[in-house]
């Protein structure tokens, strides 16, 4: 746990010392896990700091009383924090939005949180009648789940390794492989699902909706499912050759769907980009869009100097044939 | 006195005070936190105000009554700062942790309000998504809180608009506001908004009726309509009707390939879409959107 700040201290004492003063001596376990408190900081806190808090003129009667035994603790006459603070407005359109795209989105996933709506939409209700006029002013729309998303959140559930035939796009080939799925994520519209790929023998990320088939193995896993194998990878782009492109002005919305490129005006006619190129048939396409009045500036040697020509052709066979 | 202690004991003497009380009121109130020496106070003082507002605590500036000449005072009203919104049981609280867990937006620290109910005990869920924030979102919700009017470029043109709602969808933010100089409500992608958004101080006073985000392939906008028909590659071929719809299919062929028609209103946009498949998709009809194709490609190759 990283040490908190005094400014934090302060804001999760103004909630901790009504909780407790209300609660009538709970245990410090309780108090340290529902507010994500360490036990040593909690107990410090509460007699080097606490104990000397009160008001004008200091006298007994007005110092908060704080007593701890070996596991219980109990706060008295802390008569200015009897009541924790007010949620802003902020944190609570932030509930309100998640809350209500849990909801939107949960015939999906209902196995997993089926039974939590009931609750969910009680407080929902409970929260909106006390916020006023700020009615939905934040709405997070989930992407629309494609089928095999449940089958993968189930997967990390269980632990299980699953067996998937996935449509690679850059070859345009299916190949069958068994994963471990470890977090499942939304990208641009898009469902990705990152996993320890036992073909590769590494952590890869796929989407979802290229996966055809799924089959449940009745395999352990090598690999422990936890949050600390998050894998940046797939955004950093780094470690992909960059190709650099020169196209007109004109043409800057034909890059509108391509988010990863970098774009840099070299003059009032041309833009000069910087295309990390993860697969050749991405660049195919990419130039394919960008069309003849594109120039290629700069390739590196892995990749063919005459790529668009030979795009172009393969694609032309299609129509002459 | 430790800085924790001394905004703890700053905190209580201004909730618990009935009048506002003036800055030198406060250091006698609470004997060991500040300075004796007059600008280190000022400074300090300074510092403690400004973390108290970082906390967000109402702290309010009013006259004190009864002085003359007049003079400015500090408090905190116990109505602005207690707790007044419905109580939630412990159930409720549950699921809605667990919702802030599973969504939220990146930055947003999603335990700071459960503290306020009472915390959780619970395990935090992994996060399903964590929705990509920025400075410009949230600026916007900010000013839809605020009711701000703000101002920014988009398109090349100044605009001077009323926010009323911040929308995720289809993976991007939109910002639906009442554009003031068309005189009604417009959608805009906040990643097309160039440069900063300016909040001005002009306060917005109605509420308009906001239309919903709808989520549609970009070539279904557009001017001349045609009906495309195109084939896709056994391969390509769930994935392309999942993003079409199943109202797209026209026919399967014996080898897995699916026949598709496509209402195109966008010809050009549609064309980026079609080049994605590669040699995985060909245009059938209508006769002239196929020459198109193959002109570009013998441009090409």
């Amino acid at each position: 746990m990283t040490q908190m700040t005094s400014l934090e201290r302060i804001k999760r004492l103004l909630a901790v010392l009504p909780w407790i003063e209300n609660q009538n001596g709970p245990y410090i376990e309780e108090v340290v896990t529902r507010f994500n408190y360490p036990r040593k900081e909690l107990i410090e806190d509460l007699e080097n700091v606490v104990f000397f808090v009160g008001v004008y003129p200091f006298t007994p009667d007005c110092l908060i009383e704080v007593s701890i035994t070996e596991e219980k603790v109990w706060v008295r006459y802390a008569d200015w924090f009897r009541q924790p603070m007010k949620l802003d407005k902020r944190e609570l359109t932030s509930l309100r939005a998640a809350g209500e795209a849990l909801i939107e989105f949960s015939g999906f996933l209902k196995d997993d949180i089926e039974e939590e709506l009931g609750p969910l939409e009680r407080a929902l209700t409970k929260l909106s009648a006390f916020e006023d006029g700020s009615d939905n002013l934040l709405k997070i729309k989930l992407t629309t789940p494609t089928s095999h998303l449940l089958e993968m959140q189930n997967s990390i559930k269980d632990g299980t390794v699953i067996q998937i035939e996935y449509l690679v796009g850059s070859r345009n080939e299916i190949s069958s492989r068994k994963i471990e799925p470890e977090k499942i994520f939304a990208d641009g519209g898009k469902w990705y699902v990152q996993a320890f790929c036992k073909l590769s023998l590494a952590s890869r990320t796929f989407r979802l909706d290229r996966i055809r088939d799924i089959k449940i193995l009745d395999e352990i896993r090598e690999t422990q499912s936890s949050t600390d194998l998050m894998d940046k990878d797939f955004f950093n782009l780094d470690k992909f050759p960059s190709v650099i492109i020169e196209i007109p002005v004109k043409d800057k919305a034909l890059i509108d769907g391509f988010p990863n490129i970098e774009v840099e005006e070299i003059s009032g006619e041309k833009l000069r980009l910087f295309c990390p190129v993860a697969s050749e048939a991405w660049l195919k396409h990419l130039l394919m869009v960008l069309g003849i009045n594109a120039q290629l500036v700069e390739i590196p040697a892995e990749i063919e100097d005459n790529v668009r020509s030979k795009a172009a052709k393969e694609i032309l066979k299609l129509y002459t044939s | 006195m430790k800085k924790i202690e001394r905004l703890l004991n700053l905190i209580a003497a201004l909730l618990a005070t009935e009048k506002p009380l003036s800055r030198h009121e406060i250091r006698k109130r609470i004997p060991g936190a500040y300075a004796d020496s007059d600008e280190a106070f000022r400074r300090t003082f300074e510092r403690d105000k400004d973390d108290l507002r970082a906390l967000g605590l109402p702290l309010s500036l009013k006259r004190i009554p009864g002085t003359d000449p007049p003079l400015d005072g500090y408090r905190i009203l116990r109505s602005d700062y207690e707790a007044d919104h419905p109580i939630l049981d412990a159930e409720e609280i549950a699921a809605l942790h667990l919702a802030s867990n599973l969504i939220h937006l990146t930055g947003d620290d999603v335990d700071s309000p459960f503290y306020k109910m009472g915390g959780v005990i619970q395990e935090k869920p992994p996060s399903l998504i964590e929705i990509p924030s920025e400075t410009l979102i949230e600026t916007c919700v900010n000013a839809i809180l605020e009711r701000l009017t703000i101002l920014f470029s988009y398109k090349n043109e100044m605009r001077k608009v009323n926010p009323q709602r911040v929308v995720f969808s289809g993976g991007k933010w939109y910002l639906i506001a009442y554009d003031n100089g068309r005189q009604n409500i417009r959608h805009f992608r906040i990643d097309r908004i160039e440069g900063e958004i300016e909040l001005t101080s002009e306060k917005y006073e109605s509420n308009y009726e906001v239309s919903e985000i709808v989520q549609e392939p970009p070539w279904r906008f557009g001017e001349e309509e045609k009906l495309v028909e195109l084939k896709i590659d056994e391969t390509h071929a769930a994935w392309t009707l999942e993003t079409l719809g199943e109202s797209a299919m026209y026919e399967k062929l014996d080898d897995g390939s699916i026949i598709l028609r496509e209402t195109v209103r966008d010809w050009k946009i549609f064309c980026t879409f079609i080049f994605s498949f590669l040699n995985a998709a060909e245009v059938l009809k209508p006769p002239e959107c196929r020459e198109a194709i193959i002109d570009w490609l013998e441009l090409m190759k």
